[in-house]
């Protein structure tokens, strides 16, 4: 089943449940049997009674347990990318059909647990974290669903595996970065430090693809509309980031800088372009830019 | 502070779980678990710091001393629950996680059911089967903090009933062993009941406790109130001032003869001593018990614990000739009453034979000043004198003490029959209930030809004591002592029903729950086929049957909630058929649109299928929000859908 991956929407079907005792379970069994000790030391036919109830109710909470999370429908699930460190985030959308759901868990592995109620018949959205640790898609799966419901002493609990990965880019790391000029037929390189030119020539109307970073905030917050910020020594000729240009035996280290350098030249606004070792994306601007290099970062194999 | 929410419920089910220990726990106990949860509600509402490490180690230390202090230094059950209340009352201090909830709560349901080994009442049964339900329901809580309370308690009490069926099934074929595991001694303390010797005021003193000596269930009609004379000790030696039972009579029974026979179960409530009880005059002991020669019967083992037997009896019989060993019912104490005796002697002069003896000593008690009271004057050093020519005031042990030497004097052999006389019937589980206030003593004398025959002096001065009890017969005054009801005044009656209701619940109890013993088990699995002779056959049957029945009830569990959701699916599946049967004619369902909506649309559009349509939507509207089709409905929907043709 790992292997196999689900589509959703999916619905927990009872026959895919799998069962087990919690350790709470597993501790409230030596319980009953030290009841039932009591009983049979004192020959004490109520306390075997109330023993067995206590064994037979959680027995019967089985079922219980059963009926909380079977038909449980996952209808969706999406995700965002991330930088290696932080945590992806994948969001589910949860319907409970029938009645309602007390408790029930996700969890992806490594993540933790998070806990959800729903009504019946209505969609609930829910978070599930996991850590990213390292550049690449990431594909945590598989995700858990469970539920200790009602009783704590057994969990009943489905895997789902989802062709859904969360592309985690490279943790940024800032350092000098050489670039390459578009126009260079002979092989100019000069140098891209990511700081920019801090000279600042004025404001402009807010175009929809203009850096965030540049937003003159002030002006909007006192409710005067959107304005950005224009900085002079930006440099107009378009230019590569290059892998080749990039000195050291660390690919993960050079993807970091470039990385870095993307997330730059995006805030200053530059007319920048990627060169990968089998991938070339022309120079360009804009958050769609931004997000089609980071990609190519995240998913890039040096081997 | 996230570790203090469900610190009141939590401490609510302690709570509740104290009251059965109440009355076995040291006083102090209780109050410092009332102290100690007081103060966490307080802190947890008001923010207070909840104690450090340090002052939990010295309160635990603290209580720990104290428990020994109290108990001595063995550690019998009554110091080690106190123990663990002393723990129980520290526990919620260090409540943290969600394990140590966990935890807590398992130390309720454990001290809840300790409680029932202190106490086997039904109250206390029924009590602990609640405050179980309400452990559970918290431990829901824990698990889903958000909700109604109401529910969680239903869902806790609909588990606990879920759970009875399987619960039953385990209580009655789990395997009992008799006596207990280490040989602790089963929860009787010292009774109140007769004992070995008879002295003025024994009686009476047991008469004030209204306890229950022990119930009654006839197989066949109940004999009449004037028979029903409740045996259980005979008294046979006197030193002038008490009974002694003297030593054993010979331990054979001699057949009797006699017509009248009945049979019943006596359900006896321990005493502590061996004697048993039986309806005047036993003929048959049953098993673990022996008849004596003077037809009292003697349990194997002192009666600790309730005991039940069936016995049967002569209400009318012959004993035969005076055996040698009974001249011990013509002994009397020497140089002692005289006045008694001379009285005996003149009598015995005037009468020509025993029974005109008899008749004239009953007659002096009916036409003397002779009264029946609980609170007789003290008798001096010749008690049977005082008693006969100055005080006159006796409860039965008086007149029938009084009697005996009367007859003994005169060389008519007589002895003392201590028991109980009457006892109330219960129209709810159609039984007798005798208690401790019924106890009376009787005379029985010997007369050749008839053999031992009962003669009842008290009945000469209170002769509605075998009608109404013993408390028709006193002076009004002190009949408070017995009937504390007629208190409630017109309330009595509901009380009196109330009580006999409660006592027929507490005899099933009894029956069902307290008597289920390992011989019980082997008859009742024998009646079901499982031979249960052998150690191993037993064990195998209990395997096997714990086995199917988990399997049975597991597989049961699963087909309710999947066929549900099957008929569902069904349902579903044809009504999107018959969506899509109108969606190919151009009539397609807007995803916003409910069956009534699309309904109405459809038949708009097409008037011509409105009756089809009209009795498919309603059958599925039926089906799907109702939910009271069956599974003919269900399979109606679907030939419908499949004719439909649009």
């Amino acid at each position: 089943m790992p292997d196999k991956s689900n589509s959703l929407p999916h619905t927990l079907q009872r026959s895919r449940l799998q069962i087990r005792p919690t350790r709470y379970g597993l501790v409230f069994i030596l319980l009953l049997m030290g009841m039932l000790i009591g009983s049979l030391n004192y020959d004490n036919n109520p306390g075997y009674l109330l023993t067995f109830v206590l064994g037979s109710m959680a027995f019967v909470s089985i079922a219980q347990t059963y009926k909380n999370i079977a038909g449980l429908k996952i209808l969706s699930a999406k995700t965002k990318p991330v930088f290696a460190g932080e945590s992806a985030r994948f969001e589910f959308a949860v319907e409970a059909a029938g009645i309602d759901r007390h408790g029930i868990a996700m969890a992806l592995p490594e993540g933790k647990p998070v806990t959800l109620d729903t009504l019946k018949g209505t969609k609930t959205r829910i978070d599930v974290r996991v850590p990213a640790v390292s550049r690449g898609l990431l594909r945590p799966w598989p995700l858990s669903v469970y539920s200790d419901y009602p009783l704590g002493l057994f969990r009943v609990q489905s895997q789902l595996t989802l062709d859904l990965g969360c592309a985690v880019y490279p943790k940024p790391l800032i350092g000098k970065v050489k670039t390459l000029a578009e126009s260079a037929a002979a092989e100019t390189s000069g140098a891209f430090s990511g700081s920019g030119s801090d000279d600042f020539q004025g404001l402009k109307g807010y175009l929809p693809g203009d850096p965030l970073p540049r937003i003159y905030w002030k002006a909007s917050s006192r409710g005067r509309g959107l304005f950005t910020k224009e900085y002079g020594g930006q440099y107009d000729a378009a230019f590569y980031l290059d892998w080749d240009l990039l000195s050291g035996p660390d690919a993960e280290r050079k993807l970091s800088l470039m990385c870095h350098a993307v997330l730059k030249a995006q805030q200053h606004n530059l007319n920048y372009g990627l060169k990968l070792p089998g991938l070339t994306i022309g120079p360009g601007n804009g958050q769609v830019h931004k997000n089609r290099c980071l990609k190519s970062l995240a998913l890039f194999r040096a081997d | 502070m996230d570790s203090t929410k469900n610190m009141a419920p939590l401490i609510l089910a302690f709570g509740i779980a104290l009251v059965p220990h109440a009355r076995q726990l040291p006083p102090w106990v209780v109050l410092w678990c009332v102290i100690c949860w007081g103060y966490l509600l307080a802190a947890a509402k008001f923010n207070w710091p909840g104690p450090g490490q340090i002052l939990r180690l010295i309160l635990t230390g603290g209580g720990i001393l104290g428990v020994v202090l109290t108990s001595g230094a063995g550690l019998d059950r009554y110091s080690s629950v106190a123990l663990l209340w002393i723990m129980a009352s520290i526990k919620p201090m260090e409540i943290r996680t969600y394990r140590d909830e966990m935890a807590t709560l398992f130390i309720i349901y454990f001290l809840s059911v300790c409680g029932l080994f202190f106490s086997n009442t039904p109250a206390v049964g029924l009590y602990t089967g609640m405050s179980l339900c309400i452990t559970t329901a918290v431990m829901i809580h824990i698990h889903h903090p958000a909700g109604k309370l109401r529910a969680k308690l239903g869902l806790a009490a609909g588990l606990m009933l879920k759970a009875l069926p399987l619960a039953l099934i385990l209580f009655i074929v789990f395997p009992r062993i008799q006596g207990s595991l280490w040989g602790i001694r089963s929860t009787t303390e010292a009774q109140s009941g007769f004992s070995d010797q008879l002295a003025p005021g024994s009686v009476t003193r047991l008469v004030r406790n209204n306890a229950i000596a022990f119930r009654v269930k006839f197989e066949g009609r109940l004999p009449e109130p004037g028979q029903r004379y409740w045996r259980g000790l005979v008294f046979w030696q006197f030193d002038g001032r008490a009974w002694q039972r003297s030593s054993d009579p010979v331990n054979k029974a001699l057949p009797i003869r006699g017509q009248r026979s009945t049979a019943y179960t006596i359900t006896l409530e321990p005493h502590n001593h061996r004697w048993l009880f039986a309806l005047d005059l036993p003929y048959e002991s049953g098993p673990n018990a022996i008849m004596l020669s003077d037809q009292t019967l003697l349990s194997r083992w002192k009666v600790r614990r309730r005991l039940q037997y069936r016995l049967k009896s002569y209400t009318a019989y012959t004993t035969g000739p005076l055996r040698d060993w009974e001249s011990a019912a013509l002994q009397l104490p020497r140089n002692k009453n005289p006045q008694a005796v001379a009285l005996a002697l003149k009598w015995r002069r005037t009468s020509a034979n025993p029974d005109q003896y008899i008749n004239t000593a009953l007659n002096y008690f009916r036409s003397r000043d002779f009264s029946y009271t609980l609170n007789p004057p003290p008798l001096g050093e010749e008690s049977i004198d005082d008693f006969l020519f100055r005080t006159r005031q006796g409860y039965c042990e008086h007149y029938a003490s009084a009697f005996t030497y009367l007859m003994r004097a005169a060389g008519i052999p007589a002895r003392m029959v201590a028991g109980y006389l009457g006892g109330e019937l219960n129209p709810y589980g159609e039984y007798l209930i005798v208690r401790q206030s019924d106890a009376h003593v009787w005379v029985e004398v010997w007369l050749s030809g008839r053999g031992w025959v009962r003669i009842d002096p008290t009945l000469a001065v209170a002769p509605l004591r075998v009608a109404q009890g013993p408390a028709a017969s006193l002076a009004p005054n002190e009949r408070a002592v017995l009937r504390s009801l007629d208190a409630l005044g017109p309330f009595a009656n509901y009380w009196i029903n109330f009580r006999l209701g409660w006592d027929a619940f507490d005899n099933q109890w009894n029956k069902w729950i307290l008597g289920y013993s390992s011989s019980r088990q082997k008859s009742l699995l024998a009646k079901l086929g499982i031979r249960a002779d052998t150690r191993k056959g037993l064990t195998t049957a209990i395997i096997l049957a714990t086995a199917a029945m988990s399997l049975i009830s597991f597989c049961y569990f699963l087909r309710i909630s999947k066929k549900s959701a099957a008929r569902q699916d069904a349902v579903q599946s044809a009504y999107l058929a018959f969506c899509a049967k109108l969606a190919r004619i151009g009539l397609a369902r807007q995803p916003s649109q409910g069956p009534l909506d699309y309904t109405a649309m459809v038949v708009a559009l097409r008037r011509d299928l409105k009756a089809s349509v009209f009795e498919i939507i309603d059958l599925y509207i039926r089906l799907r929000y109702a939910r009271d089709g069956n599974k003919d409905d269900c399979k109606r929907l679907k030939i419908l859908v499949r004719q439909f043709r649009p």
